[in-house]
């Protein structure tokens, strides 16, 4: 939180010394606060919130990979697969242990990535309802759930 | 430098166009409603977002500031949200769907060790 802080000082201050406050600035004002934050982390105790913020940025462009991922996968399945060899079925997915927030971002998530829609959350909240779109292997898309996008939620939740 | 932004934004405007008419194409051809909905969902961000995109480049950051990013990040999160309740209707009523109909458990235990 004092490292949001420190940051969040810098990029205003920063701003103030360039005389102009166009986003770009800020923006720069940002990197040059977190940059000062990742060098003196031992000092100001900021290692968790680089830590994160790292992990956030990490997320964002395997989102952005994903994302592109699965435009890629609607555009072969519209145009040129054959609707018969589709396989889609519902699958559930266990989200034991990850906090309303996480699970938030993850049902979101799987929405937007390859061939997957969340379709509901179970009662107790012990595991997600999926629609795949192709399934022939339903093991394998719950092990690429957990490779990216668990993994990288993960990453800057805890 | 004029000409190139407006290659690009000829690009993505016909880009997001084309993202748009190959999910429509998807919504035809797909078998039922939740299929259709992964067609729906992937296919509209993306296409809405180029567009966005495109009338950006084209009105300059001067008019129209940076209310485009805000739009494009309301694409992102409303979209999904309207395909997974589209979903969840088809689901909780029964509507017919398309391939195996029984629901594939998963067996596996995910619990980090140690967690709650």
């Amino acid at each position: 939180m004092k490292s949001v802080l420190i940051n969040v000082a810098v990029a205003i201050i920063w701003m103030l010394l360039q005389g102009s406050a166009a986003p770009v600035v800020l923006l720069t004002g940002w990197v040059v606060g977190f940059v000062l934050l990742a060098l003196f982390q031992p000092i100001l105790g900021s290692g968790d919130y680089v830590r994160r913020a790292i992990g956030f940025g990490a997320f964002l462009l395997l989102f952005a990979w994903a994302f592109a991922l699965s435009c890629w996968q609607l555009v072969v399945v519209s145009l040129f697969r054959s609707v018969r060899s589709l396989r889609p079925r519902l699958i559930t997915y266990d989200v034991r242990g990850l906090t309303q927030t996480e699970v938030l971002l993850l049902s979101h998530c799987i929405s937007l990535t390859p061939g997957t829609t969340t379709v509901d959350v179970a009662a107790d909240r012990s595991h997600l309802l999926l629609h795949v779109l192709d399934a022939p292997d339903p093991e394998a898309v719950r092990l690429e759930i957990d490779r990216t996008l668990r993994r990288g939620i993960l990453s800057f939740t805890r | 430098m004029s000409a190139w932004r407006d290659i690009l934004t000829a690009a993505l405007g016909l880009g997001g166009a084309l993202v748009i008419l190959i999910s429509m194409v998807g919504l035809v051809r797909l078998p039922d409603a939740l299929c259709r909905a992964h067609a729906l969902g992937k296919g509209m961000t993306l296409g809405v977002s180029m567009l966005l995109v495109s009338l950006w480049l084209s009105l300059g950051t001067e008019l129209a500031g940076l209310k485009v990013i805000a739009a494009v990040f309301f694409q992102f999160l409303t979209i999904p949200v309207a395909s997974h309740l589209l979903a969840r209707v088809v689901v909780e009523r029964g509507y017919p769907r398309h391939g195996a109909l029984e629901v594939d458990e998963d067996r596996v235990d995910r619990r980090p060790p140690g967690g709650h």
